[in-house]
């Protein structure tokens, strides 16, 4: 019965529409985890030797244990965001006979597979032979390195268990925000106890019956919890859905006609996961200055990584949410193409949207003058930069757009919606300025290319009405594929 | 108000839709009938321009719908569900058409208010994104965001699939309401002949993209119909 399921997922894999599209990024995930492994293998190969010379009067290898408390914490927090439990096409299979047992058995093995519990495997095959060739006993370290993978996928059920409640998420974090501090201040010292036990695997190698006994034991809550609510109307096939509060937005009427559409982005970024994560992750990057700007080595050279640094930080939004303009619409997009609006008074909206970010940003990180009137007046030009030339670029990028965006999907690892587009964007958003302002400040000065990016930004504010005109002209003729493409799911 | 001059819409070799000269009355109420395939959503998608025709133009009301966009805001139309917002509740989509259509909330209200018992309970007040409604109730949110904003030309696609036998009737009577004064053009598809012929007051047969039949409805007329497709 396994075989015959794995033969309807193959062909779910190579004949799904978005198999032949795509190829790139498919690519690049696969140079992705490629490099995430080799990094992992270095690590492994190499953290004994980095171990033993840091703290030379341990034993490298409890060293490890001690720290790897935390490395299974946080691997626990990256699934929580990240993994989820594969779904075949269930609805389908309910119905017809094969035993639930052997359905569920199927998902649950099926979660075996997967970058979170391979990649890690390429830390400890490593680190095990490097213990051997030091002379460690083969068959404890066998043991141990057989515990690891075990926790390795403890840490893979655990994670569908606790996956159902954002309390939990908190939990861990409270746990390792905890010991972190509690470590910090030496109030209590958390990771040598725990690393004893990590340890104790090594020394006693009949203790890996322990988290084998904890594997089988979540093994069986998952099996249990599924098979219990393997219904359409219950556990993970059911739809969940959510008491919803009406907001006004009344604050926004003020922008005239593009209103309505304002208020429609804030609910869209607020009431959908990929939009609203990928508005969380551009705030965060407020947060970037603080490696850039304490660190003096990117001041040498002219401060172009500043220039950089200025322009990342006031322009994350456009970037992060501007790329998917107008794909964000794509659900709805010929309800919006054949409403009572202009192409201009729609994009427009876009536009203002998108200002108000470069607007709150740049005044966000005026704190960031704490660090040099320099750095400030650079936040500041490149909010000028991102409003004046960033802005009409990316909405001239955006007309190529035509990949459809699921709103309910994660945005983490999500390359849906990914085009050329996408690619394109860095060159006249970041590579340009920072040559522009590296030439400039070469040849001439600091100041004067200061003036030349605030100047080129001033000029689009000046022209924008003019681009913008253009930018209608070339979206209108885009539109027809774009309602093409965003029907393809 | 609608006059199509040699329509056609082309995929490679494949011929969707060929229409010499369609022309509809200001006032109509018009049936578009025809086996899956016909042309039908695709004659639909060309008079809201979100395809392009090979050939031809459609006008609708003197305005050629590809070179302007000022026909938007007399007409008003529910294809699919790619019409809906779906992380929005009725409510805020029925505000935000509003909005669009230059009708405040308290206009919004009033209209919708008349429509409670094609609602049947199931919609407003119901605090849920229309995402996470029956395919059903997602349709009669969409029929009636239609109707907001007096619009001339109304265009709805398939409007009696998948809603109940009492909503289906109730919205025959809503449709024949809205074409009482011979103020607004309805135009309707539907593979439901009893519902079309009973809603229009002109019926048209498309096959493979082109115009078999256009008959005035009369009382003969359902007959007729049944008898073209049985054949």
């Amino acid at each position: 019965m396994f075989t015959r399921i794995l033969k309807l997922e193959w062909k779910s894999f190579f004949r799904s529409a978005n198999f032949t599209k795509g190829i790139a990024i498919k690519i690049f995930l696969a140079f992705f985890a490629l490099y995430l492994m080799v990094c992992f293998a270095v690590l492994g190969a190499g953290s004994y030797f980095f171990v033993a010379k840091a703290v030379p009067t341990v034993d490298p290898l409890l060293t490890v244990c001690r720290y790897i408390v935390i490395w299974f914490l946080a691997d626990l927090l990256i699934r929580f965001f990240a993994q989820k439990l594969p779904i075949l096409n269930t609805k389908a299979l309910m119905v017809i006979p094969i035993k639930k047992k052997t359905i569920v058995h199927y998902l649950l093995l099926k979660s075996n597979i997967s970058a979170f519990n391979i990649i890690p495997l390429f830390f400890f095959f490593p680190f095990s032979v490097v213990l051997l060739v030091k002379g460690y006993a083969i068959t404890n370290v066998l043991f141990w390195l057989l515990g690891m993978v075990v926790l390795i996928q403890v840490n893979n059920f655990i994670n569908f268990i606790i996956n159902k409640s954002n309390l939990y998420f908190y939990v861990i974090v409270g746990v390792l925000a905890a010991g972190v501090l509690m470590q910090y201040f030496g109030i209590y010292n958390i990771i040598f106890p725990v690393g004893g036990l990590y340890f104790g695997l090594y020394k006693q190698p009949f203790f890996v019956l322990i988290p084998v006994g904890v594997l089988v034991l979540f093994y069986g809550i998952n099996f249990k919890h599924f098979l219990q609510h393997f219904y359409l109307d219950d556990g993970v096939l059911a739809k969940k859905e959510k008491v919803v509060t009406s907001s006004e937005f009344s604050w926004l009427n003020r922008f005239g006609d593009v209103a309505p559409f304002l208020k429609n982005d804030i609910k869209l970024i607020w009431r959908n996961k990929r939009p609203r994560m990928t508005v969380v992750m551009s705030s965060l990057m407020l947060f970037y200055g603080l490696i850039f700007f304490t660190n003096p080595v990117y001041g040498e050279g002219g401060a172009t990584m500043y220039v950089f640094a200025a322009i990342f930080i006031t322009g994350m939004f456009i970037m992060n949410f501007g790329q998917f303009i107008p794909a964000w619409d794509s659900a709805y997009f010929n309800l919006l193409m054949s409403q009572n609006i202009s192409m201009k008074q729609y994009l427009n909206s876009k536009r203002i949207l998108l200002l108000l970010s470069v607007v709150v940003l740049t005044l966000l990180s005026l704190p960031y003058f704490y660090f040099g009137w320099k750095i400030g007046v650079l936040l500041l030009v490149g909010g000028v930069y991102n409003a004046g030339v960033n802005i009409p670029a990316l909405l001239y990028l955006c007309t190529f757009n035509k990949k459809r965006v699921d709103l309910a999907k994660s945005a983490m690892m999500n390359y849906e919606g990914m085009g050329v587009a996408q690619w394109l964007m860095i060159i006249p958003m970041i590579l340009i300025p920072m040559g522009v302002f590296s030439l400039i400040s070469y040849l001439v000065s600091f100041n004067i290319a200061l003036g030349v990016l605030f100047f080129l930004g001033v000029t689009g504010l000046i022209l924008q009405n003019y681009i913008f005109t253009k930018l209608v002209g070339v979206f209108k003729k885009r539109k027809y594929v774009m309602v093409i493409g965003f029907q393809q799911k | 108000m609608i006059v199509s001059e040699n329509i056609s819409k082309i995929y490679g070799s494949n011929t969707v839709l060929e229409i010499e000269k369609f022309e509809i009355k200001k006032g109509q109420s018009i049936g578009l009938v025809g086996n899956n395939g016909a042309g039908k959503t695709t004659f639909f998608s060309l008079l809201l321009d979100l395809i392009q025709p090979t050939t031809g133009t459609i006008e609708n009301n003197g305005i050629v719908v590809s070179e302007s966009d000022s026909w938007k805001g007399f007409t008003s139309s529910f294809i699919d569900e790619s019409f809906l917002i779906g992380y929005l509740t009725a409510e805020e989509y029925f505000y935000f058409i509003g909005e669009l259509r230059g009708q405040n909330k308290a206009d919004v209200n009033a209209l919708i208010s008349q429509f409670s018992d094609f609602f049947h309970d199931e919609i407003l007040g119901k605090k849920k994104y229309l995402r996470d409604l029956s395919k059903g109730n997602q349709k009669k949110v969409g029929i009636v965001a239609a109707l907001i904003g007096n619009p001339e030309v109304v265009v709805l696609d398939e409007p009696f699939a998948n809603l109940d036998p009492t909503t289906q009737i109730r919205l025959k009577e809503i449709i024949k309401e809205l074409t009482q004064n011979k103020a607004v053009t309805v135009l309707v598809s539907s593979h439901d002949l009893s519902h079309v012929t009973d809603v229009s007051d002109r019926i048209v047969v498309l096959e493979k993209g082109k115009i078999v039949k256009d008959l005035e409805t009369n009382a003969a007329t359902l007959t007729d119909l049944e008898m073209y497709f049985s054949n």
